[in-house]
């Protein structure tokens, strides 16, 4: 792994490592480990009577409730 | 003596601040609180697309582990909507001056599921079997351990520099540090813990092989003070019961929409979208999936030089491809960073934006010419078990014989073809779906 993104990950804080950020982009638009072609989205459904539905990094269904 | 580094005192207690972060994806928002007054009780009925192959989130790769067993396990730490680090089962934590460790002070009077009262023994054990796990435990220096320093304190040693860590810790989806009873987690084997007692809202109840997994409102939850915002503060069981069936088949999922045999619906196709959208009953919802990634035999063939790929990736039209796969510009986002489009307000960058999407082959053009190329046949492996990696294939071809190279696609089932990932004689690329990564340094092509 080149030096860069060891350095990157050795910061002593959250704020070093974002400042650090655009020399690991560097790297990968050097070294093209993949290419990364875009993202994409899912769709979920809901009745509508499911409340405060929602998604982080997961689904996330305390706090929801049904109102029929 | 205490052995670990100084902790600084003005940084990171409580919360640290990645950024402010806004959404204008037109996903469905991750706000918070539950409507006032919310009708509570009764049972929400999830159709969801796969079974788990295990419920040890520590073990799984699958996404499907964690977004059932999310509600049944929390970790000492995790994210607000704006993806601010903020305490779940600790009460406050503490990255040393020097990044090399992390003190996290234990929420008293937090309940497991079996009545016993988290402990620092718990967490210790809980942190030692995630770290020696296949999980985001791995992501973490070799060096890392976790020890008690009294009852309701324990520091994370990392060994060396990393304050990355911080965001694998608070990653709530696949791989994620859940805590559980130290007895569970010291007799657990590589295939998985066999019980699952965690301190969330929800209590597992049980999992009926190909039908489903049923979760049960946990009542003597302990309920954070703070406003929910995210995946942080209060998180409160507004059911009684949560059950995700394992729907396999998507018509099946639609279908069960319409007829109200489900709440809700994972995972609904595309091409469905639009239908369901019409009726009144329904609603609904985007967010991010994964991302669409080229990878490359970098051991054998064309692509081992480096300049190869850079060729290739200046010069496709990555619309093209993603509209291929998608079909509609509503279901992907042109991204030129290696964080998701979610997490760009906290990795921010303009570093490739002027060569990302070019759909200009002159690049390759040269590359070729440079080189003598002389139509060496290149070979794409994919799978049609996931259409959308297809369909990309498919363009991704068309568009490198433009180019002028010569491109033959072979097509497998998905066992096949990760075996083949491993053959360095069997192909030049396979383009795959990526879920996103806690920090960037957790991509899977950092590794």
């Amino acid at each position: 792994m080149p030096s860069v993104v060891d350095d990157f990950r050795a910061s002593a804080t959250l704020e070093e490592a974002q400042d650090k950020y655009d020399e690991v982009l560097e790297w990968y638009w050097e070294y093209i480990p993949v290419v990364r072609i875009g993202d994409f989205k899912r769709v979920a459904t809901t009745q509508e009577y499911i409340d405060n539905f929602r998604y982080q990094d997961g689904f996330v269904f305390w706090g929801v409730s049904k109102n029929d | 003596m205490q052995k670990f580094p100084r902790f600084a005192l003005v940084t990171m207690i409580g919360t640290v601040l990645l950024s402010a972060c806004g959404n204008d994806s037109g996903d469905t928002e991750s706000s918070a609180e539950p409507t006032e007054g919310a009708t509570t009780g009764g049972e929400l009925k999830v159709a969801y697309s796969a079974q788990p192959p295990i419920l040890d989130v520590h073990e799984s790769s699958a996404i499907a582990t964690s977004d059932m067993m999310r509600h049944v396990y929390e970790s000492l730490v995790t994210v607000d909507s704006s993806y601010n680090i903020e305490p779940m089962l600790a009460e406050s934590y503490e990255l040393s001056e020097d990044g090399t460790a992390i003190e996290f002070v234990l929420r008293e009077d937090v309940l497991f599921h079996n009545g016993e009262t988290m402990t620092a023994e718990d967490v210790v054990a809980s942190m030692e079997k995630w770290l020696d796990s296949p999980g985001n435990g791995n992501k973490l220096p070799d060096t890392a351990t976790i020890e008690q320093i009294d009852d309701k304190t324990v520091v994370l040693d990392l060994g060396e520099p990393m304050a990355t860590a911080l965001p694998i810790l608070a990653f709530n989806s696949v791989g994620f540090p859940a805590i559980m009873p130290a007895e569970l987690a010291e007799e657990a084997d590589g295939t998985g813990v066999k019980e699952y007692i965690g301190t969330g809202p929800f209590k597992f109840d049980e999992w009926i092989q190909d039908q489903h997994i049923k979760l049960l409102k946990f009542e003597d939850y302990a309920i954070r003070d703070e406003p929910a915002d995210g995946l942080a503060g209060a998180r409160e069981a507004l059911v009684d019961e949560l059950l995700f069936e394992f729907i396999l088949d998507s018509s099946t999922r639609v279908s069960g929409m319409q007829s109200r045999q489900f709440d809700v619906a994972h995972a609904v196709p595309f091409d469905n979208a639009d239908q369901l959208e019409s009726d009144p009953n329904l609603t609904n919802h985007t967010y991010p999936g994964a991302y669409l990634t080229i990878h490359f035999n970098k051991r054998e063939g064309f692509f081992t030089e480096q300049d190869a790929r850079q060729a290739l990736a200046t010069s496709i039209d990555s619309e093209a491809i993603l509209t291929g796969a998608y079909a509609s510009d509503d279901y992907y986002v042109l991204n030129h960073n290696i964080m998701m489009y979610h997490q760009l307000e906290q990795w921010p960058s303009d570093v490739g934006q002027d060569v990302y999407n070019t759909n200009d082959s002159s690049n390759m053009d040269d590359y070729l010419s440079d080189i003598g190329y002389d139509g060496e046949e290149i070979t794409i492996i994919t799978t049609r078990d996931y259409e959308d990696q297809y369909n990309g294939s498919v363009v991704l071809q068309q568009q490198m014989e433009q180019m002028g190279l010569n491109v033959k696609i072979e097509v497998y089932d998905w066992p096949t073809l990760l075996e083949m990932n491993q053959d360095e004689n069997a192909y030049d690329i396979f383009v795959l779906a990526n879920v996103s990564a806690a920090e960037p340094g957790s991509n899977v092509f950092m590794n």
